[in-house]
């Protein structure tokens, strides 16, 4: 596993971090520049996973963030999903997840490919007058052009979106 | 060396309610009456096989007290409310005619674990000699209060056993019999102390209370030593893991940390106790669900990195049982 890192990019009210590697309890939060961004989105593309010990650090750094500004969460891959999922906390009060990689399985050739479903379209996030959902559908695989499935069980893996 | 768990309950006593009891009845016997459909002869063995222990046996409700023994040695670890159950054993052998020397290490002195004290009968037989240890320098003052009127009706200048104090050093070893004891700091609100037992080369961590708000080996600094190279670890995991997050300060813990420090340290086998009062026996089943679906996804995880990770067993233990160490 690679050491977690995160890149911090500022313009304007948007502030980005793009975290990479594993977090676990060797994470350091505090190479996060200080910024009062009113918008702060979290690209988690490059995370290859999280252990407990990562997310009770990732908490405690993230509480006090989302207090003050608008966490956006992007591209998070399956193993940040399942641990959403799974333990939750990852996403804070408040925060929006915007999309999330589903791994795909071709039957046909084998071929495995993470999609990007983005909310409003393969899922959506609850608000105060509407319910949250998902949408699984098979898809054409880049290899072979075959049906491919969604290679997880939806509401395991979903279940980030109905907890409060 | 083995451990017998007489308390594994955190916080409080934990009794079950009329009403649960009688739901775990029904339930039980609504099952039976399934298997008869099956098994006309009905052995109820065979149907108690079947079912899930936690349904027909619970976790028990007594508060933290571990008894450690060796061949010729015998060690307890707080005074939990379990340690009643323990003084009615330890009344069969020669603490019931005043022969006995007992050790007991106190990690602190919250409610669940001194709440046994004043009904622990062999304090009551004159001639037992009774040891307690801690790392705190007011432990005589401590176990003084316990039995201060008007809280118990026997004051503690009217206990005919002879009572010994020992204070022993943070990060120290220290040899009760052929038992070593090292204790190491753990997170708590109050100072509580995580225990190092060794005994011919085998090691059993107690983790207990602790909410590990030093997480990696740096920032536990001498305290790492606690989890170091250990065989088994007894852990908080008084609650689910967003519970625990979101109870900052309570000073408790939740299985995933502890399997995670247990994966790090290479321990073998994890026992999770100190389980909320407040929690159903069917609350702490989903909680080990929950740490089985966890310890799932991650064994995947650093399989697919081709990185697989050592093997721990783990489960939630329930009072009573005992474990090879
Ligand atoms: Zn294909
Ligand atoms: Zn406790
Ligand atoms: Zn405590």
């Amino acid at each position: 596993m690679k050491q977690f890192e995160v890149e911090a990019e500022q313009s304007g009210e948007q502030l980005t971090l793009r975290f990479s590697g594993f977090l676990n309890e060797e994470a350091d939060f505090t190479q996060i520049p200080e910024s009062q961004a009113q918008n702060v989105a979290l690209n988690l593309e490059q995370l290859e996973g999280s252990n407990s010990l990562g997310l009770k650090k990732w908490i405690s750094w993230i509480t006090p963030v989302s207090q003050t500004a608008q966490i956006t969460i992007e591209k998070a891959p399956p193993e940040i999903v399942n641990q959403m999922s799974i333990l939750s906390g990852f996403v804070p009060k408040g925060a929006k997840v915007s999309s999330i990689f589903v791994p795909y399985y071709c039957d046909s050739c084998g071929h495995e490919e993470n999609i990007l479903f983005e909310n409003g379209s393969g899922f959506v996030t609850g608000t105060a007058a509407t319910k949250p959902g998902y949408r699984i559908d098979d898809r054409p695989c880049t290899q072979c052009g075959a049906d491919a499935e969604a290679d997880v069980l939806p509401e395991a893996y979903f279940k980030f979106l109905f907890q409060k | 060396m083995k451990a017998k768990l007489w308390g594994v309950r955190g916080s409080l006593p934990a009794p079950y309610t009329p009403e649960y009891l009688e739901k775990k009845v029904r339930g039980l016997l609504q099952d039976y009456g399934e298997y008869l459909k099956d098994n006309a002869e009905g052995d109820v063995d065979g149907f108690l096989n079947q079912t899930e222990r936690h349904r027909y046996q619970g976790f028990g409700g007594h508060t933290a007290c571990v008894e450690i023994s060796t061949d010729s040695s015998q060690l307890v670890i707080d005074g939990g409310s379990g340690l009643r159950r323990l003084g009615e054993k330890m009344m069969l052998g020669p603490a019931g005619l005043g022969r006995g020397e007992m050790h007991i290490l106190m990690t602190h002195f919250h409610w669940d674990h001194i709440i046994g004290l004043p009904f622990f009968i062999p304090l009551f037989v004159p001639g037992n000699d009774i040891h307690f240890y801690a790392v705190q320098e007011d432990l005589e003052e401590r176990i003084r209060a316990v039995f201060r009127k008007p809280n118990f009706p026997v004051p503690y200048e009217a206990l005919p056993s002879k009572i010994h104090y020992h204070q022993i050093a943070a990060r120290q070893p220290k040899a009760v019999g052929d038992i070593v004891v090292t204790p190491y700091e753990l997170d708590h609100p109050d100072p509580c102390w995580g225990l190092r037992i060794e005994n011919k080369g085998r090691v059993l961590t107690y983790a207990v209370d602790t909410e590990c708000n030093r997480l990696s080996r740096k920032e536990m600094g001498e305290d790492a030593k606690l989890y170091e190279n250990s065989h088994v670890l007894i852990f908080d995991a008084q609650y689910s893991f967003l519970e625990a997050a979101e109870k900052v300060n309570w000073g408790h813990a939740s299985a995933p940390v502890g399997l995670d420090l247990a994966i790090r340290e290479g321990i073998e086998r994890v026992y999770f106790v100190h389980h909320d009062p407040a929690a159903s026996d069917e609350k702490i089943m989903k909680s080990a669900a929950q740490t089985a679906e966890y310890f799932n996804k991650l064994k995947e995880t650093y399989v697919k990195k081709n990185e697989p990770l050592p093997n721990v067993e783990w489960s939630f233990a329930p009072e009573g049982i005992t474990i090879e160490i």
